[in-house]
């Protein structure tokens, strides 16, 4: 398999039936590429240009074909956990936040058993309640996150949906306050290189006026 | 003075009240110490209270309690309370869901999450009925002969801007604005039509700030909103008029009207609207009348003239026979099955109507002297017994086809596009196949056969994939 000059031999892969994403997408789709495929490159996001880059890189990270230095980092951090799971730490009213990164993700998710204060400064626009069996009840609201912060930089009206996210802990086997989307990824550009073990974003909406 | 003081005290309070009222769905809902809080205004109208009960999920029955001054509810199986703000403000609260109950399917919890999170935003939009402009200044947007320019002012020192939107899928780099006289422009080709738009200001995405028309998406975007005129409601004179407004059965004939522009003959408004059929009058200074220039006048059932207005091409209705019935009308989805807009012409040998619809599918009936019956010369419906009702497929640009089961005695196709029915559509045996003509709009749909009461695959059809109940639907993709 090829991407340009990025050469894959006998990679593995799993046979599914992609059909729902069909279904929620409209697009048609013959495959999905995992994160195995993405491990040994650097990975640049520029969500409002609609690019994704990678860059080939050697043992130390670095980038072997291209003079370009990269970009000009406002928040780097380290990428922490077993490898494919990218965990960011955000802030909202002051207090330190555990996110998961789901590029794949349309919006951002918070814990609903997070910190009240954490709670109250967001604004829900939308609400729909879930009923199961006999009188068992669940709701999800969604909303914007009015006082987010990653490394200083306050990022506004980031959609969110507030829900019990109690699966994914167990999915990631780490408590997680939230998870954050595509609309954290337009923010800015986006470098994940996994063999320096580093996450680098460099803010560009809404930076000037 | 002291009398004008006061005018003008009652007056601002008057303002702020109004202001009050306003239906802003930012304003309503918040978490405060583990409860779910709704601000309700009382003076909310019965559509606003509408839209409070669809976007929050709470149900008609609970907000007619809090309008009724109830302060404790007791409401599916939950306790909400009611707090007095000052009028005509209250507080609905209740402790919020955390924790997912025993009972609870998760899977359904993580559906809604789904589709909320991965919501792609490329699901097709139901095409706008009608519409016309609101640009601040005049040559914000121009539309002449299939060509649309627009003109962005201000943000001189901006190295780049790029217009994105519906027309172009929202690219962000497809459509560079040029820099013009103390701004920025773009002439595109554009079909009539509507539009939803941003600007992209050197990687900022902004609404057209000389455009007042815009609208929230699914997500909660708001994006600018122009159309594209394809008709030009024009009345002569009446130059000494204060307000001249046109209205109709595309706005509901909602007295308020859109207000027409005055201009050297007389009055203007360009419009854009969908493929169909009209009825609309004006109303000059409150007092309505027919468009003099337009000869298509008709009388709706009570005996009220109106204008008539096509766009498109007609298709002719016909019921044959029927000969001494003395009234038929045509009802059915396009028209909101009114019993008495539609009347036929009579015939040497029957009924007929030639009437123009937007492209696309429907359901309709004929009322013969009162009574409903569905189409006796077309083989395709929906729904059973008493229930079917007669479907059409107008520019219809898919056929379902199942070869064989000659002997079956009734074959239906069933899918994403009619909502999975169980009695439709019914397909009709034609040259030694089934068939269903229909007007699919690009994308993926999936379906299946229901043969004598069994659903089977498309047995033609390679493509299809699992479904929730083990079973495998059929997988078509209209491009």
């Amino acid at each position: 398999m090829e991407f340009g000059d990025l050469t894959y031999q006998r990679m593995r892969a799993d046979v599914a039936n992609l059909g729902h994403i069909e279904n929620k997408r409209g697009v048609k789709i013959l495959g999905l590429v995992g994160f195995g495929m993405m491990k040994n490159v650097e990975i640049v996001l520029d969500a409002s240009q609609s690019e994704l880059r990678l860059y080939k890189v050697d043992k130390e990270g670095k980038r072997t074909n291209s003079k370009s230095a990269g970009i000009k980092s406002d928040y780097t951090q380290t990428i922490e956990g077993n490898g494919n799971i990218l965990f960011l730490k955000g802030m909202i009213a002051g207090k330190n936040l555990n996110f998961c990164f789901d590029t794949g993700a349309e919006t951002n998710a918070i814990n609903c058993d997070a910190n009240k204060t954490v709670l109250s400064t967001l604004t829900i626009t939308r609400r729909i309640e879930l009923k199961g069996a006999g009188n068992a009840k669940s709701e999800v609201l969604f909303g914007r996150m009015n006082d987010f912060t990653m490394g200083g930089k306050k990022i506004s009206d980031m959609e969110t949906i507030v829900t019990n996210l109690r699966s994914l802990h167990e999915a990631y086997n780490t408590t997680i306050d939230g998870m954050l989307g595509y609309n954290f990824l337009e923010q800015g550009v986006i470098t994940i290189n996994f063999v320096k073990r580093q996450f680098d974003i460099q803010f560009t909406k809404g930076a000037e006026k | 003075m002291k009398l004008f003081r006061y005018i003008l005290v009652l007056g601002i309070v008057w303002l702020s009240l109004s202001a009050n009222a306003q239906f802003n769905p930012d304003k309503i809902c918040r978490i405060d110490d583990n409860q779910v809080i709704f601000t309700i205004n009382l003076k909310w109208t019965e559509n606003e209270r509408k839209e409070l009960s669809n976007l929050f999920d709470l149900d008609s029955a609970l907000i007619s309690q809090v309008f009724a001054g109830k302060t404790t509810i007791e409401y599916g199986g939950e306790t909400w309370m009611v707090k007095k703000l000052k009028y005509p403000l209250v507080e609905l609260s209740k402790p919020i869901l955390t924790t997912v109950q025993d009972g609870m399917n998760e899977n359904d919890i993580f559906l809604v999450i789904d589709r909320w999170m991965n919501f792609g935003g490329t699901v097709a939009e139901n095409p706008a009925v009608w519409g016309v402009n609101d640009f601040t200044i005049g040559n914000a947007f121009v539309y002449t002969s299939g060509r649309a320019s627009f003109y962005l002012p201000g943000f001189e020192k901006a190295k780049k801007v790029y217009l994105a939107g519906s027309f172009n899928n929202w690219s962000t780099t497809k459509t560079p604005m040029n820099r013009a006289s103390s701004g920025w422009a773009i002439n595109i080709p554009l079909e009539p039509g509507k539009y939803t738009y941003k600007y992209i200001v050197d990687g900022r995405w902004i609404t057209d700030p000389v455009n007042r028309k815009t609208e929230r998406d699914w997500e909660g975007n708001r994006n600018s909103v122009l159309l594209c005129p394809n008709h030009v409601f024009n009345l002569k004179g009446f130059l000494k008029a204060k307000k001249v407004v046109v209205t109709g059965n595309f706005y509901n004939w909602n007295q308020k009207g859109v207000e027409m522009m005055r201009n050297s003959e007389g009055w203007s408004l360009p419009v854009y609207l969908r493929e169909g059929t009209y009825a609309y009058k004006f109303l000059v200074d409150g007092k309505w009348m027919t468009d003099p220039a337009n000869p298509s006048v008709r009388k709706d059932a009570g005996g009220n003239e109106n204008s008539f207005l096509e766009i498109g091409e007609p298709f002719l209705f016909k019921l044959n026979g029927f000969t001494t019935a003395e009234k038929v009308v045509l009802t059915g989805s396009f028209n909101y099955w009114s019993r008495n807009e539609l009347l036929l012409n009579k015939t040497s040998t029957g009924w007929e109507l030639p009437y123009v619809v937007a492209p696309g599918n429907y359901e309709y009936k004929f009322i013969v002297d009162g009574k409903w019956m569905p189409d006796p010369e077309n083989p395709f419906t929906i729904g059973k017994g008493e229930l079917t009702n007669s479907l059409i497929a107008l520019k219809a640009n898919y056929i379902f086809e199942l070869n064989g089961f000659e002997n079956a005695k009734s074959v239906l196709v069933t899918g994403n596009f009619n909502g999975w029915n169980r009695d439709g559509y019914k397909m009709s045996f034609e040259n030694g196949k089934w068939i269903l003509p229909l007007n699919l709009r690009p994308g993926k749909y999936i379906y299946k056969f229901i043969v004598d009461g069994k659903w089977i695959l498309d047995p033609a059809n390679k493509l299809y994939e699992a479904n929730e109940y083990g079973t495998d639907n059929s997988v078509l993709w209209i491009e």
